[in-house]
């Protein structure tokens, strides 16, 4: 072994072994909530579904006025009595002198600039969604949010969900499937009900209040990007400048997977031209489609893959502009 | 699938077992400890979607290992359009290395300093190398890619960081 494996080894060991069991978090182990496909999964709980269905009609229309918060219809603002949730941001507000959100680049530079307390994670985020700048975020803060408005924007669970159905369009996305906030940041599983019991996540939002300052709880959260795990977006980059034609690509594990990738604004608006959809499958394989995009500003890349039982079964996101 | 256990009980008990395993591995790829648990959290959920393919322990947690390499890789995706977006001296962001930098030694920082400026990719291959202890047949499957791009990048890894640490030492 040379010199320079020695030092990398050591140096990798004494850095990793820094921490021991005694400095983790309590946590427990994960409870089940994504669900294996096997081949012969789909066709047969498909039919499943149909019968349930036909069987529990009834049952189900009378109770899903029961359902718990974190459920809600397609489209429809958590716990509000709102519209849907793109359409209540205050966008056009005049600019509010008490917020410290510079502009670098043309994009807002966000929760951990210099002039904005630096949070633990030391890093910024490009704000995706609901809130378009800081001045939106910080007219919820201080005028809408304390007047009663869109509540969901000071929960994580109801903003990443709102995200999955009222900006993506994602119906078929439903539930709140897993929760894990840690001071200004929080990961939010969303998916759906299977049919056999138990959740299926679809993907796993990454959430960040939009501050001007670490430990602001009355902040509202924002989108602003996807913890990547069996189905990736690796390309293009996080907040790359998108040309007219981009390059999608990721990797995937799954079984018969038809990937679908489109464009949006902040406003929603799809900007991508049409996209051939991808067929992948296996373990890690990748996958890559070229997509036309007429928008400009920052954008959001969605990629998802579906069909077996639901249209949106895995989805990720990446943050870009033009 | 593995023998004898459903994914509730087998997924607690690799998550005794190999949590810190897991959490120390993310922690060499994302550099801060409250992130390197979130990505091993999400690694042990993934688990039970593939528990029922999943032969051995041994494969789970080769899938743990790969999910935790995806997840991190999607954590610095967002980190290093972030410091590209710091555009001035004060912006600087300084992401601290591993926790506790300070109780590591300056040979030890030299070498985790360069480690963090190669590519991902590189960078991921010597850490499953030298910290994970994988063979090149390993690694290759758990990144998804040839032994043959593992082998170039742990040597174009290992190159860049033996003349950065040399250029120091000028």
């Amino acid at each position: 072994m040379s010199d320079i494996d020695d030092r990398i080894r050591t140096a990798l060991t004494a850095a990793a072994t820094q921490i021991d069991e005694r400095d983790l978090r309590p946590a427990a182990a994960p409870t089940r909530r994504r669900f294996h496909q096997a081949r012969w999964a789909p066709p047969l709980l498909a039919a499943a579904v149909v019968a349930a269905v036909a069987i529990t009609a009834g049952v189900l229309i009378a109770s899903r006025d029961a359902a718990g918060p974190s459920r809600v219809r397609p489209g429809a603002s958590p716990n509000s009595t709102s519209t849907a949730p793109i359409t209540t941001v205050a966008t056009g507000a005049a600019p509010v002198s008490t917020g410290r959100m510079p502009v670098k680049n043309g994009l807002t530079c966000s929760f951990a600039d210099i002039s904005c307390p630096t949070p633990s994670n030391s890093l910024y985020y490009q704000p995706l969604w609901p809130f378009a700048s800081y001045a939106e975020a910080h007219q919820w803060e201080t005028v809408d949010g304390p007047a009663g408005r869109d509540p969901w924007h000071a929960d994580p669970a109801s903003t990443a969900l709102a995200f999955a159905t009222g900006y993506l369009k994602f119906a078929d996305i439903t539930t709140v499937t897993s929760r894990t906030v840690t001071g200004e940041q929080a990961h939010i599983g969303v998916g759906y009900a299977l049919p056999t019991g138990g959740m299926h996540t679809a993907a796993v939002l990454h959430l960040v209040r939009y501050a001007a300052k670490v430990g602001d709880a009355a902040a509202g959260w924002e989108v602003v990007g996807s913890d990547d795990t069996t189905f990736t977006l690796d390309r293009p980059t996080y907040l790359s400048p998108v040309p007219p034609t981009l390059t999608v690509d990721g990797r995937v594990t799954g079984v018969d997977e038809n990937i679908v990738v489109a464009v949006r604004n902040q406003a929603g608006t799809v900007v991508s031209g049409a996209v051939p959809r991808v067929p992948a499958g296996g373990t890690n394989s990748p996958w890559a489609v070229r997509v036309p995009v007429s928008g400009s500003g920052v954008l959001t890349v969605v990629a998802y893959t579906g069909g077996h039982l639901s249209q949106h079964e895995q989805f990720a996101i990446q943050g870009v502009h033009t | 699938m593995i023998a004898g256990a459903d994914s509730a009980v087998g997924v607690e008990s690799l998550f005794r077992t190999h949590r810190l395993a897991m959490v120390r591995l993310a922690l060499l790829l994302v550099d801060d400890r409250e992130t390197a648990e979130d990505v091993a959290q999400e690694a042990f959920a993934a688990l039970h979607r593939r528990w029922n393919a999943l032969s051995s322990d041994a494969a789970a947690v080769a899938y743990l290992r790969t999910c935790v390499v995806n997840g991190s890789r999607s954590i610095l995706r967002r980190r290093r359009t972030a410091r590209l977006h710091a555009t001035t001296a004060n912006d600087v962001v300084t992401v601290p290395a591993a926790d506790g930098p300070a109780l590591l030694g300056e040979e030890h920082r030299e070498v985790l300093a360069a480690l963090r400026r190669l590519p991902a990719r590189q960078r991921e291959v010597l850490v499953l190398r030298y910290w994970s202890e994988l063979t090149e047949s390993q690694i290759a499957q758990t990144l998804g890619i040839s032994v043959g791009a593992v082998k170039s990048s742990a040597s174009r890894g290992r190159d860049a960081i033996a003349a950065q640490l040399e250029g120091q030492q000028r």
